[in-house]
């Protein structure tokens, strides 16, 4: 389990896999139930000994090819939990064709690359943004002090 | 955004040798763009009003800044009119980062990409 604390009402997918530490969304829209949710992604992977300039470059040359439309927007150094690590916002598409928002934060610490990526419509961006902003502020990787 | 609002967008943006002017019209479903991608070459394009943020960190030329990033400021001026309401935004951008103009006194203050796209994603009454 991710060290975080979620909005309440935000639902935690059960039994994430391989690098996927945790899954969680906004509350389902009774009145909209095919809107896109806002989510929220842990993951961690062994970066096999690379510096965190390389981890995060080779993030920079991957995403544009995982993701449609890809656009970054922001890019800067933030700390997080205990350690020094970024901040990266994009916009992409979806398969379905939405417009998105990705707002990650990552940090890298004895060799684990953490990060965890908030994906909200682009529309609703400036409503969330706070509130991942909220989530990540809490976000121990590797555990608390 | 109501089903029957319709919207007039400009966006100026000049550099150092050229000044293009982008216009759109948009309502409920579309935007209609003609993007000015050399001076007096217009290509039109259309896309759902979702994507009109992105559009627009594209044509201002939005994206993050590295420490050893060159290059000439240059500046943008965006403004949106609709029947009862308008809106205009305008910053200038370069190595330094993005500094917004108040549109009333003309002064500039430093932002960041993201509250400027924050802007721009709630741009659409």
């Amino acid at each position: 389990m991710a060290d975080l604390e979620l909005p309440a009402g935000w639902e935690v997918l059960d039994d994430p896999t391989g690098e996927t530490v945790l899954i969680a969304r906004e509350p389902a829209d009774d009145e909209r139930p095919d809107r896109f949710r806002a989510n929220l992604v842990v993951t961690a992977v062994t970066v096999g000994g690379m510096s965190f300039r390389d981890w995060q470059a080779g993030t920079d040359e991957l995403l544009p090819r995982v993701l449609d439309d890809y656009l970054p927007v922001d890019l800067e150094k933030v700390d997080v939990g205990r350690h020094s690590g970024g901040r990266r916002l994009a916009h992409h598409a979806s398969p379905g064709g939405e417009a998105l928002t990705m707002e990650q934060w990552f940090v890298l610490v004895d060799d684990v690359g953490h990060t965890l990526t908030a994906t909200v419509e682009t529309w609703r961006y400036d409503e969330l943004a706070d509130l991942c902003a909220g989530v990540a502020a809490t976000w121990q990787p590797g555990g608390a002090a | 955004m109501s089903d029957d609002l319709l919207i007039a967008l400009t966006l100026r943006v000049t550099g150092p040798e050229a000044q293009l002017e982008h216009r759109a019209r948009i309502d409920r479903d579309v935007v209609l763009l003609d993007a000015e991608v050399r001076p007096g070459q217009l290509q039109e394009l259309s896309f759902p009003p979702a994507f009109l943020t992105s559009a627009l960190v594209r044509l201002t030329r939005m994206r993050p800044r590295r420490p050893d990033d060159t290059g000439p400021d240059f500046s943008w001026e965006l403004e949106l009119e609709w029947d009862g309401g308008s809106r205009r935004l305008a910053a200038t951008d370069g190595p330094s980062g993005i500094r917004l103009t108040d549109p009333v006194d003309g002064s500039e203050r430093p932002a960041s990409n993201t509250e400027v796209y924050r802007i721009l994603s709630t741009l659409l009454p």
